[in-house]
């Protein structure tokens, strides 16, 4: 248990792939599609497959292009559904999302069983593993220079359309009446959701990958009223979260299991469910302690009030007596 | 209507006591049988039992079509695999058919998605306790107890969340899944450092294999699908008020969120057993595709319920038979399909809200106002060319007597294409209300005469009441009065008539207010 040049890549690499996510994260969050990033993981699978049957190859585009087309027929679907059949949000994504899976696993069982893309992987992280993989001066991990690109696009994406991503956000009534595109701008969001998630949880498994796209996204609210402000604030927790959460995995459960009883010998755990532990755990603290909106700072604000209005009362009623 | 709605509770409740007295003859029937086949194979060797018939003909790749002596062998029942998984599959796809209802209608639909994900840190932790206690951590009971118990610990936080704080009810959702999903990955991999533990027991349990179903199973879905039918049919009314008004809910004196606990508590049982016989991604499905396609089939919840629980029990059977017809296929992913193509259908073809079924409606409502302007034409027409050739000014509404008219004359000055007209003109002349003569004219029927007197009639009293009252400029009218004429129930009308007593001049029918 001691830190090795592979844990800082480890951290690295998370760390760019937390903030890559909680970019198009922060949009989701706004305009209240926050399970569109976990039911987008499930549903680019048939177009995984789909790509993977073409090309007969693994081949980085290929995937891309069907994530792509992929998470797009999800957005579409999930908007007609809703529309044409005036069915909630939430159920039409269900609808969309699980049908999708069903349809990927479909495929794999029918065509490619003998390759793996193993529903199962896509659901837990590896990323102890994939940072082995290295390339750059036999240093540098493959997946980390995947997930810095993925941020800088990302980021460089928020940049141009940052004014676009406000308005669309925020008024959706305003931004067509201005000519932007609402929904245009919001298929924008959902396919750099998509081909980020499809990049990262091929890095760190899919469990990181949706909380990194609702968690930091959700803390920065917490904290901060400002658009510019949460995004900055986003990427810093992701930050946090990375380093925080490999901590976590290291120390916490094999800490707590040597002082249960039973004698369970537990070395490190997995990282990316210890990141998306520590996501969680900087959620509830921003939830609880974060000056303005937090509930203690309410239940004071609250109390204070409650104080003043009764002093007031008091000195109104020793003012003037009460009438019989 | 009185009587009627006195008889509804006690019909719901036959029809609710007579489904649960089928499973339960059902899963008594399913374990009298269990007694004569003794145990049955291990899970492992269900699949090939099943199917051996088919490696023994396997060859004939080319042909899609199995071969009639397997059709007939699963759908008769006969081996005791197939019984037992199309038994626990139909009844679990009826019991969340009825409860995703519910869910639906609360508007929590992915709450099945977080609880069933949140599932994971209590099966992790019951796991490793009775690991820990008696050596043998995969107990059937104590695991769905922990799952249980997870479960129910992010329900909770999913419905507080919003409460106490500004974050909506969809982040909600996506926090508490990837939080207690978190911690079920990080036990997951402690469990997997015990060097005694056998943790296949888990892996089931979240990936749970449709097609091994067992007969304790089985039973475990019947015994939770009882408690399910057995609460709806005593709660039925208040789960119903709680999903359509939940303030009047408790204005009634009922306790809101005791009930929705009690509901989401059904939920999440429903989840947990389910997930461990079916898996995450089927029971997910089955909570929710189930209740979207029935919502276009029916309007009143217990009709959705029924139809719900039917389109769950019936993609469970087809899913199933599929399946077993072409082992090659896995059957979770065969059932959501079948469910969704349930789903697409019902969208398509539902009739309370399918689109067929509202483009049909649509295009009625719209032949009939195009009759009814068609019908007004012509008796603005007639009556205009009454008052020329009588030479009357004041009292030409009096003038009502069908003569012929030019056709085109009465296509132009509207907006009306000349395909819609023609169609029109054809309708009108195939419903009896105009007679075509020769050399382009026509002529208002008596029948006919009558219908264009009432829709002039109405659509004059429309105008002068907006005229009137509504400060709206007569060049303006005639376009609202188009959309207005619409809304207007049988009673406003009846009601502006007496207002304009004294406009209603020969026979209850104003002049036209304003130049044609």
């Amino acid at each position: 248990m001691e830190w090795t040049g592979i844990d800082t890549w480890i951290v690295i690499t998370a760390a760019l792939v937390a903030m890559a996510c909680a970019i198009p994260g922060v949009f989701l969050f706004l305009s209240k599609q926050s399970m569109f990033g976990h039911g987008v993981v499930h549903s680019v699978l048939p177009g995984l497959v789909i790509a993977f049957l073409i090309t007969s190859s693994r081949d980085l585009t290929a995937v891309l292009i069907g994530a792509m087309i992929a998470a797009i027929l999800t957005a579409v679907l999930t908007q007609l559904v809703h529309e044409t059949g005036k069915v909630e949000e939430g159920a039409s994504l269900g609808v969309v999302f699980t049908s999708m899976f069903a349809l990927g696993i479909l495929l794999i069982r029918a065509t490619v069983d003998t390759v793996h893309i193993d529903p199962d992987c896509v659901l837990f992280g590896i990323l102890e593993t994939s940072v082995i993989d290295a390339v750059l001066f036999d240093e540098i991990p493959k997946v980390a220079i995947n997930s810095a690109i993925m941020l800088v696009v990302n980021l460089l994406l928020a940049a141009l359309f940052i004014k676009e991503l406000r308005i669309a956000t925020f008024d959706p009534a305003l931004a067509s009446a201005m000519g932007l595109r609402p929904r245009l701008v919001n298929y924008g969001v959902m396919i750099s959701t998509a081909v980020t998630a499809v990049l990262a949880f091929e890095s760190v498994g899919s469990i990181l990958v949706i909380a990194m796209m609702i968690a930091p996204a959700a803390t920065a609210y917490l904290l901060t009223s400002r658009l510019l402000g949460m995004l900055v604030c986003a990427l810093g927790i992701a930050v946090l979260t990375a380093v925080s959460g490999h901590l976590f995995s290291l120390f916490v459960p094999s800490a707590i299991f040597q002082i249960l009883p039973g004698g369970i010998e537990v070395d490190s755990t997995n990282i990316a469910g210890g990141m998306s532990v520590m996501a969680g755990i900087l959620f509830i603290a921003a939830l609880l302690f974060s000056p303005g909106k937090g509930i203690i700072s309410k239940y004071r604000a609250q109390k204070k009030l409650g104080e003043s209005e009764s002093k007031r009362r008091d000195h109104s009623s020793l003012a003037e007596p009460a009438e019989v | 209507m009185g009587n009627f709605s006195k008889s509804f509770p006690s019909a719901v409740q036959c029809v609710f006591l007579l489904m649960i007295g089928l499973v339960f003859s059902v899963c008594v029937e399913a374990s009298d049988r269990d007694r004569i086949h003794d145990e049955g194979p291990p899970r492992d060797e269900v699949h090939e039992r099943l199917h051996d018939s088919s490696h023994q003909q396997g060859n004939k790749v080319w042909s899609w079509l199995p071969p009639g002596e397997k059709v007939q062998r699963v759908l008769s029942f006969r081996d005791h695999n197939t019984r037992v998984v199309f038994l626990g599959l139909v009844l679990l796809g009826v019991v969340s058919g009825i409860t995703g209802t519910f869910l639906l209608l609360r508007k929590r639909s992915l709450l099945s998605d977080s609880v069933s994900h949140a599932t994971l840190p209590g099966l992790a932790i019951a796991f490793i306790i009775f690991e820990l206690v008696t050596g043998k951590g995969n107990s059937l009971l104590w695991l769905l107890l922990g799952g249980i118990v997870s479960g129910l610990l992010a329900m909770a936080s999913v419905i507080y969340l919003p409460m106490v704080s500004k974050i909506k009810s969809d982040a909600a959702l996506a926090l508490s899944l990837t939080f207690f999903y978190g911690i079920g990955v990080v036990l997951l991999s402690v469990i997997q450092q015990i060097p005694t533990a056998n943790a296949s027991g888990l892996e089931y349990f979240i990936y749970g294999n449709a097609a091994t179903l067992t007969t304790g199973d089985v039973r475990l879905i019947g015994a939770v699908a009882v408690v399910c039918l057995l609460v709806c049919l005593f709660l039925f009314k208040e789960f119903s008020l709680l999903c359509f008004d939940s303030g009047y809910t408790r204005t009634q004196g009922y306790s809101a969120i005791g009930l929705d606990a009690g509901l989401m508590s059904l939920i999440v049982l429903v989840s947990v057993v389910g997930l461990q016989a079916v898996g995450l991604l089927l029971i997910m499905a089955l909570l929710i595709i189930p209740a979207v396609a029935a919502r276009f089939w029916a309007k009143r919840l217990f009709s959705v319920l029924l139809v719900s629980g039917l389109i769950g029990g019936l993609s469970c059977f087809l899913g199933v038979l599929l399946s077993s017809l072409y082992p090659r296929l896995p059957t979770g992913a065969i059932i959501v399909l079948t469910a969704t193509s349930f789903f697409v259908l019902s969208q398509c073809f539902g009739s309370y809200r399918g689109l067929a079924h509202r483009w049909l409606e649509r295009r009625k409502t719209q032949r009939r106002l195009l009759m009814q302007q068609f019908l007004r034409r012509i008796f603005d027409v007639q009556e205009k060319h009454c008052a020329k050739s009588l030479h009357l000014e004041s009292e030409q509404s009096c003038c009502e007597k069908a003569e012929p008219l030019d056709i085109a004359f009465i296509f132009e000055g509207r907006s009306w294409s000349r395909s819609r007209f023609e169609r029109v003109v054809r309708r009108a002349a195939r419903g009896g209300w105009i007679r075509l003569i020769e050399g382009g004219m026509l002529m208002l029927t008596d029948g006919g005469m009558r219908l264009a007197r009432h829709y002039a009639r109405q659509h004059r009293l429309w105008e002068i009441y907006l005229i009137r009252y509504a400060d709206v400029a007569p060049s303006q009218v005639h376009h609202d009065v188009e959309r207005i004429e619409e809304v207007a129930a049988p009673e406003i009308v009846r009601e502006i008539e007496n207002l304009f007593d004294s406009e209603l001049k020969c026979r209850n029918m104003p002049a036209e207010p304003h130049e044609v």
